[in-house]
């Protein structure tokens, strides 16, 4: 079971991305399967992909990277051993530290998965979360850090000289990282998938 | 570790006589505004996500803002006459906590449905 661990900002567009990679993978014939994590007792972002027409599973209330480590070895065996599927998405609450949550993936050591972290940086709020590198830079930093793939997510919203900047930003930080400029087009879906597939080549 | 305060609510919100979905967006925005604007009164520079489920006969919509004085983004289209809409508010805010983020919503949620009734 391929895993993908979608981590990024609150708002930097992870639901979004679910939806179109869970599309594409559908259309591809891929059976996949979607994890939620979200803090507080009524979610958004479960209920509108189920709108979709997806199957969800929530871990709600708590956060999986450091409150409750159990709950993804056990949640994810669940699935596993329920639906089979292929494709395992996994959305993390917008607190996740990128850095625990791949101590909790290693710890759990769930036999047969092949897990992927994936960035999700938002162009728009870059520069300022950037800026603050006491408080939210230092986890953005993080995420660069520890993804085999960053999405740039929103560069319809920014100049192409600011998204060049950024862009640089990040390659100063890790030169090896894809990146991949993203918008909420048809073929985004498809454009994950297609970076996934060259990332695991590597 | 980070912290983020989050609440959520939900309203139903009926229409008559039915509004337009253009009518409806546009009350969705004001509340939205309003809540960044609250929130603005706690952290200049807030950073987080405030978003709203629009359940219309099963057409979902999707909008949000992210950081202080954002924009509204949608996702998806309203039925063109919306006579009743299940709408599912829900904020998680940096460095704020839930019982800031729970007030901020209740604050402006009577102004939506006034708007509404």
């Amino acid at each position: 079971m391929r895993c993908i661990a979608f981590t990024g900002f609150l708002g930097s567009g992870k639901t979004s991305v679910i939806l179109a990679t869970a599309r594409a993978l559908g259309a591809r014939g891929q059976r996949v399967a979607i994890i939620e994590n979200e803090r507080g007792a009524i979610g958004v972002d479960g209920p509108y992909l189920e709108a979709q027409g997806l199957g969800v599973r929530e871990i709600s209330d708590t956060c999986i990277c450091c409150d409750l480590q159990s709950s993804l070895g056990h949640t994810v065996r669940l699935i596993d051993s329920l639906y089979h599927p292929e494709w395992l998405l996994l959305e993390p609450s917008g607190v996740a530290h990128p850095d625990e949550l791949a101590n909790t993936i290693e710890d759990d050591a769930m036999p047969g998965t092949e897990w992927r972290l994936v960035a999700l940086l938002d162009a728009i709020r870059f520069g300022r979360l950037w800026a603050d590198q006491a408080g939210l830079g230092y986890l953005l930093r993080w995420q660069i850090e520890r993804a085999e793939l960053v999405l740039l997510t929103k560069t319809d919203a920014v100049a192409a000289e600011q998204q060049a900047l950024i862009e640089a930003t990040i390659s100063g930080v890790r030169p090896e990282v894809k990146i991949v400029p993203l918008t909420r087009s048809p073929e985004a879906g498809e454009l994950v998938l297609a970076a996934l597939e060259e990332v695991a080549a590597c | 570790m980070l912290k983020a305060g989050s609440a959520a609510r939900r309203v139903s919100l009926h229409f008559d006589p039915p509004q337009t979905s253009e009518e409806v967006a546009g009350m969705i925005e004001e509340y939205l505004q309003a809540v960044d604007r609250q929130l603005q009164s706690m952290d200049a520079s807030w950073v987080g996500h405030c978003k709203l489920l629009i359940d219309v006969a099963g057409a979902v919509v999707y909008g949000s803002i992210t950081m202080a004085g954002d924009d509204v983004r949608w996702t998806g289209a309203m039925l063109p006459m919306v006579p009743h809409a299940e709408v599912t508010v829900y904020a998680a805010i940096y460095n704020l906590s839930d019982e800031q983020v729970a007030g901020v919503l209740d604050k402006h949620l009577p102004q939506l449905m006034q708007a509404a009734v």
